[in-house]
């Protein structure tokens, strides 16, 4: 009798691992890397990650596209003075909310130096 | 070759880039409103926990394209049902027509046209996925050839009985359409209309329609038969009858026609 109830245990088990394996998680494939365009005088590249942003809104695409970025044609070019008056990236990094333009010592936040450089996703599309 | 949409509502996740994507493509103004209007082609609602989208459905025999007077919206071979506004009346019979209550009108314009999604012809046209499909992070909306489609749907049904109704949503509704739906839930919780003819509508008129010539030739030369007999008829009697009709009385000359049509009898040969 224990003999069954283990291998019904068993069987209630595999078919539950089964179950998971079926349904996998939701997995989101998201635009690769954006790399901005960089001024002369720029301290090193900036390079957008979805995979950094999109969790911090709970996935919903709808916060930044297509107003104030383009989801079909993604612009490559931003400025400083944009971000100052508060349009493109500065909705968000404005020094308060996200790290700002202002504070020198949070230049690394977004460009990239030899040292901060992470490995890039490559680009799938 | 016929292109449509399959959307997967348990994959969905709401997040909106489909919406993005048809307002950047088509230049539509902003927000993205929760219900399809003339400025929002489609939209992702959520319904009991469950996120679908709400687009045109793209029927292979359209119901609104049947009803335009004006040929306004029309049936590309790819599959898109499109719209020119250029030729619009504004007669809303599409609207009327719809089973799907997909095309909406511009109330707030002076002179408005009708906004519909128009599976990004163009786009299609060229080769490309729709905006849509081309921006879904979860695959959600999967564009294609609708036949690969219909096969994909049905193979996933059969892969995970458990996780899907067993209905293809757009399989047969209206005839077939081009956007196809698969959901966990039955879908009429989801808002969608299940009481749609399995037939495509343009039939139910057309089965009339198109008897019409026929029936006006064998009419017309019915009627024209019966009269010319009934003609016949009067004027053997005339001619046969030895008394002339009645004088008619001075009072009623008043009338032009009365008074030709005496003129006329009085020249019959004696």
């Amino acid at each position: 009798m224990w003999r069954s109830a283990r291998f019904g245990l068993l069987l209630a088990g595999a078919c539950l691992v089964v179950v998971a394996a079926a349904e996998p998680e939701k997995e989101l494939r998201l635009p690769p890397d954006i790399v901005l365009d960089t001024a002369k005088d720029s301290p090193g590249a900036v390079v957008f990650r979805h995979t950094t942003h999109s969790a911090l809104i709970d996935h919903k695409c709808l916060t930044c596209h297509p107003r104030p970025f383009a989801i079909l044609r993604p612009t490559r070019k931003f400025r400083h003075d944009d971000m100052d008056a508060g349009r493109s990236c500065g909705i968000c990094h404005d020094g308060k909310s996200a790290s700002g333009t202002t504070d020198s010592s949070s230049c690394q936040n977004c460009h990239e130096t030899p040292e901060t450089a992470a490995p890039r996703e490559s680009a799938r599309r | 070759m016929s292109v449509g949409l399959l959307f997967d509502s348990t994959l969905c996740i709401g997040c909106g880039a489909c919406s993005a994507a048809c307002k950047e493509q088509n230049d539509l103004p902003l927000p993205v409103e929760a219900v399809t209007t003339a400025y929002t082609w489609t939209t992702v609602q959520q319904v009991q926990g469950v996120n679908v989208r709400r687009l045109c459905m793209h029927c292979l025999e359209p119901t609104c394209v049947s009803v335009c007077p004006v040929g306004a919206l029309t049936r590309t071979p790819e599959g898109p049902v499109v719209y020119d506004s250029a030729r619009c009346i504004g007669c809303r019979y599409c609207i009327m027509a719809c089973p799907f209550g997909v095309p909406k009108y511009q109330w707030d314009r002076p002179v408005p046209v009708v906004g519909k999604c128009i599976l990004c012809a163009d786009r299609v046209g060229a080769g490309l996925p729709t905006a849509c499909a081309s921006v879904c992070p979860t695959g959600a909306t999967l564009f294609g050839d609708r036949d690969a489609l219909v096969r994909e749907a049905g193979a996933r049904i059969e892969r995970q009985p458990g996780r899907y109704v067993d209905h293809v949503y757009g399989l047969e509704e209206a005839g077939g359409t081009s956007v196809l739906m698969l959901s966990g839930v039955p879908f009429e919780q989801l808002g969608l209309k299940t009481d749609v003819p399995r037939q495509p509508l343009p039939l139910l008129t057309w089965r009339v329609l198109s008897q019409i010539p026929d029936f006006a030739i064998v009419a017309g030369a019915f009627l024209f038969g019966l009269h010319w007999i009934t003609r016949r008829r009067v004027e053997v009697e005339r001619f046969t009858s030895d008394v002339l009709p009645a004088p008619i009385p001075a009072r009623s000359l008043g009338s032009l026609r009365t008074l030709w049509r005496r003129l006329l009898r009085r020249r019959r040969p004696e």
